[in-house]
């Protein structure tokens, strides 16, 4: 064992690792003959988590949501409908589609955006809630909604923020996206500029996915750490990203979010022509649309719960062991084992003899003949 | 390839220093199964890991072998080690 220069715990060593780690402090320590001195005394920097895989966080992920479905789709109902909402209100108010007539269009993108910008912020306000029922209580089914409804209730402030910055930060990322295609729909480009535009629409995907590989566990960092500030949360998103290689997670979430919108616009498809066959007439454009947003929505509950998974995975290090002096303490105030009666025979006149155990050796004498022997 | 023996200060029977930490690397996302010649194998970042757990004069030895062409195999040793580290800490400092 080694003494912690840090914070003077006991440390247990792992001869042949490269390095020695406290486990009170996680301090890293070299030990050269029996003395642990801290790998730089000025910054003594505690080493983080080791990576967790992400196709193990995967198959984890569908693993929990699959077991708590009920808990989850039923928590993910607000999004789900603020998403059906909006899309109908985009259709009362006439704006099913892009006309190329530039002042019609303007009205809608005045409209849409702002209703896309309230869904998505909505969303991602959920997906806090969602960290924490992840975390407190995954195996608990319907009880752990009340989780997801506390962790709102309790850091509601917080994460409103961060879910305004995220959203905030992923709609300028889309106006990159949709400056090159307004002028595809509105101007006339020449082949020349046309293909620079379509480069430019392709390159400028590139700031939306790294911001969302950078900032997805943002929002279930700042629900599961209160304390931190959002500039932490952002900052402690980007380390992980970075730390676990997060690329292939992130575009594999958003192969899933593509595919829940696929399932969906195919279920509701099916689910119309149903209808129509049966002598119907079938639901309404608008009905439909917004059936098939609620649908994709309510699938898409999946993304939050793969990604507070892998994250709770990476970072569920057993929480410190108590400091030398407080386990000192709780063995002093704890009570005594209380002695056990147990049977012996005398191996002399095999009378049996009952005595109290609260440890080994024990003397044991028979009563019978007097002989004397230590149980060992 | 790369195989490391590491020996893990720890006074406790095998199998609880094995269960504590098959438990610690199912918590990263890692697939933990059966072996024939080594105690367990563990499957992640790409990589195939093999370890066989015996008694040392000093604590429990860990042998791990870890393979893995087109795998992450460090980041694997690592969480072979980090999961040991776990195991370490919870017999010595029960919570």
């Amino acid at each position: 064992m080694l003494t912690c220069p840090v914070c003077q715990g006991e440390v247990p060593e792992v001869l042949g690792a490269p390095e020695q780690r406290c486990p009170h402090c996680r301090a890293v320590l070299l030990a050269s003959g029996g003395v642990a001195t801290p790998v730089s005394a000025e910054e003594n920097e505690p080493l983080g988590p080791t990576e967790a895989d992400a196709a193990g966080a995967l198959r984890q992920g569908f693993g929990v949501w699959l077991q708590n479905l009920g808990a989850f789709t039923a928590f993910w109902l607000v999004p789900a409908l603020v998403t059906a909402a909006t899309t109908l209100i985009g259709y009362a108010l006439g704006l099913g589609e892009i006309t190329g007539d530039t002042g019609e269009d303007w009205r809608f993108y005045a409209v849409s955006i702002p209703l896309g910008f309230l869904d998505f912020v909505t969303s991602l306000f959920f997906v806090g809630g969602v960290a924490g029922m992840v975390a407190e209580a995954k195996d608990r089914g319907y009880a752990s909604l009340a989780h997801g409804y506390r962790t709102l209730a309790q850091h509601g402030d917080r994460l409103f923020t961060m879910a305004v910055l995220v959203g905030g930060l992923m709609l300028l990322a889309l106006a990159l996206i949709l400056l090159p295609a307004a002028y595809f729909t509105y101007g006339e480009p020449t082949t020349g500029v046309g293909i620079l535009l379509l480069l430019f629409l392709i390159v400028a995907d590139i700031p939306g996915f790294l911001i969302l590989y950078w900032f997805l566990f943002a929002i279930p960092i700042a629900a599961l750490h209160p304390e931190w500030p959002p500039g932490r949360a952002f900052r402690e998103s980007r380390a992980f990203a970075q730390r676990n290689r997060t690329i292939g997670f992130t575009f594999a979430l958003v192969l899933l979010l593509i595919g829940t919108a696929v399932v969906s616009y195919l279920l509701t498809r099916t689910l119309n022509l149903g209808l129509q066959f049966s002598g119907g007439t079938g639901l309404p454009g608008p009905m439909l649309e917004a059936l098939t947003a609620f649908v994709a929505a309510l699938l898409a509950s999946v993304l939050p719960v793969l990604i507070s998974v892998h994250y709770l995975g990476s970072v569920a290090v057993p929480a410190a062991p108590p400091s030398p002096a407080e386990a000192m303490v709780a063995a002093a105030e704890a009570p005594e084992p209380a002695p056990t009666r147990r049977r012996v025979r005398c191996p002399n006149c095999d009378t049996p003899i009952l005595y109290e155990s609260t440890g080994r050796p024990v003397l044991v004498t028979c009563p019978t003949c007097g002989r004397q022997g230590t149980l060992r | 390839m790369i195989v490391r023996r590491w020996v893990f200060e720890v006074n406790a029977p095998g199998d609880e220093f094995c269960h504590h930490m098959k438990e610690a690397l199912q918590r990263k996302g890692l697939l933990v199964g059966e072996a024939k010649v080594y105690d367990f194998s563990v499957r992640g970042f790409g990589a195939r890991g093999y370890v066989k757990l015996t008694h040392h004069e000093r604590g429990i030895e860990a042998q791990v072998k870890v393979k893995g062409v087109f795998g992450d195999v460090p980041a694997l040793e690592a969480a072979l080690l980090d999961a040991g580290r776990h195991a370490q800490t919870e017999l010595l400092f029960p919570r």
